[in-house]
């Protein structure tokens, strides 16, 4: 209401006796992406202010950009917004027929353009660490930014642009590994090679009272320190990956970006509770993960020691009896 | 002083699945003086929570150092950087062809 009162002032206000004017307006649906919308205004101005009140109201639209043009052809009028979309900043204010005003400064083209410059890199690192895809990584950087257009209305200043943008990229590799598991379920059903999450990591460990039923195993960090940790971050990442993708993309932005944990709660829309919740599961099945693999992984070592002798008693297998 | 009392004994009764839950939480948000006392006594004499919490702080610090090597993984490439622009430009000529 208090942009179309802004609207109508600027449009209307400078020159009000402005008779077959048309208002040319980029308005920004929350579902129906871009929008614009030639309107004839004839006085009385008020049923278009009413419209356009209307409209606001519902909170479908912001209006992004705004141009008055005096008395001029349809074809001019469209030609206008069209310049205005290609350099939406720099619209000559000077010009004899056109005024552009921008709301919030900015159109919400300019704004994603600014995206796309601004944060891109963190989106690009963020989105190709998860889909480890030059092409997926593009394609959830895409999504983001249209997404975010769309949603333009209902970004708040009380969380970072960055930290928004996050937010969405997250939910759509969440959804692009959604469909990656729908698909994997579809092709094939027991292929499971023991690496990555298995349900049992996701079981409850305790008894009825809450007591400890399968109490964790101390981690065996033998030999070199940085070998182990290299290898043990080879796993947790195979571990993160086969999260549900809901508790990946929260342990990714907590844990890994390291975001702070109202951060998160703002750009996954959570409660304090939930992230709780929610990282608690993720820590849980991570850790069962783990422990898994070491435990696997030291199993294959004392295997391949118990072998060890009998392949050195000679060639042959001719060893003493 | 009294509500550190009664959060310390609360925290000392709860069994090991709460306190488990418990110690996830101090990794996201402070817990109370109470809780926070009452956890570290717990774990003093609870080797599995010991053992738990070690583990999840280990790989809290893994997942960090993942992260910060994240950060010198690259730079958005100039001709992505110039098709997602342009993308963008098509969405919107898409969107308002259609609404017009």
């Amino acid at each position: 209401m208090e942009l179309c009162s802004r609207v109508s002032s600027l449009c209307f206000g400078r020159s009000s006796s402005l008779g077959g004017a048309r208002v040319v307006a980029l308005a920004v649906a929350r579902r129906a992406a871009v929008r614009r919308t030639d309107v004839q205004v004839d006085p009385p101005h008020d049923a278009l202010f009413g419209m356009r009140s209307r409209r606001l109201a519902t909170g479908r639209g912001t209006i992004a950009h705004v141009e008055c043009v005096s008395s001029v052809p349809v074809t001019d009028a469209d030609d206008q917004a069209d310049s205005l979309q290609q350099s939406p900043r720099s619209a000559p204010s000077s010009a004899p027929r056109s005024t552009a005003v921008s709301a919030g400064d900015l159109t919400i083209v300019a704004a994603a353009e600014r995206w796309v410059r601004e944060h891109g890199d963190v989106l690009w690192r963020f989105a190709m660490a998860r889909a480890r895809s030059k092409e997926i990584a593009e394609e959830i950087i895409q999504e983001t930014i249209v997404a975010a257009m769309l949603a333009f209305d209902r970004f708040s200043a009380a969380s970072s642009e960055q930290t928004w943008l996050l937010g969405i990229a997250s939910h759509k590799i969440a959804d692009h590994f959604r469909q990656l598991q729908r698909t994997a379920r579809r092709g094939e059903s027991s292929t499971h090679d023991g690496a990555g999450i298995d349900a049992s990591d996701m079981q409850d460990r305790f008894d009825k009272r809450g007591k400890w039923a399968n109490p964790p195993q101390k981690w065996d960090m033998r030999g070199d320190g940085a070998a182990e940790n290299a290898e043990m971050s080879a796993a947790l990442r195979t571990c993160v990956d086969a999260l549900p993708p809901s508790l990946a993309e929260t342990v990714w932005l907590r844990d890994i970006v390291g975001m702070p944990a109202e951060d998160v709660c703002k750009a996954l829309d959570l409660t304090a509770t939930n992230l709780w919740t929610r990282m608690h599961r993720a820590r849980s099945a991570l850790r069962a993960c783990i422990e898994r693999t070491i435990g696997m992984r030291h199993e294959e070592v004392s295997k391949l020691k118990a072998a060890q002798p009998a392949r050195s008693v000679g060639p042959g297998g001719q060893g003493s009896p | 002083m009294i509500s550190f009392f009664r959060d310390v004994l609360r925290v000392l009764r709860l069994p090991c699945r709460e306190q488990t839950h418990l110690l996830s939480r101090q990794l996201d948000a402070p817990l109370s003086r109470g809780e926070a006392c009452g956890s570290r006594i717990h774990v003093l004499y609870c080797r599995s929570c010991r053992t738990f919490r070690k583990q999840i702080r280990l790989l809290r610090d893994l997942a960090g150092s993942a992260g910060r090597e994240l950060q010198s993984a690259g730079e958005l490439p100039e001709d992505v950087r110039r098709r997602i622009v342009k993308g963008i430009q098509a969405n919107r000529g898409r969107d308002t062809t259609q609404e017009s």
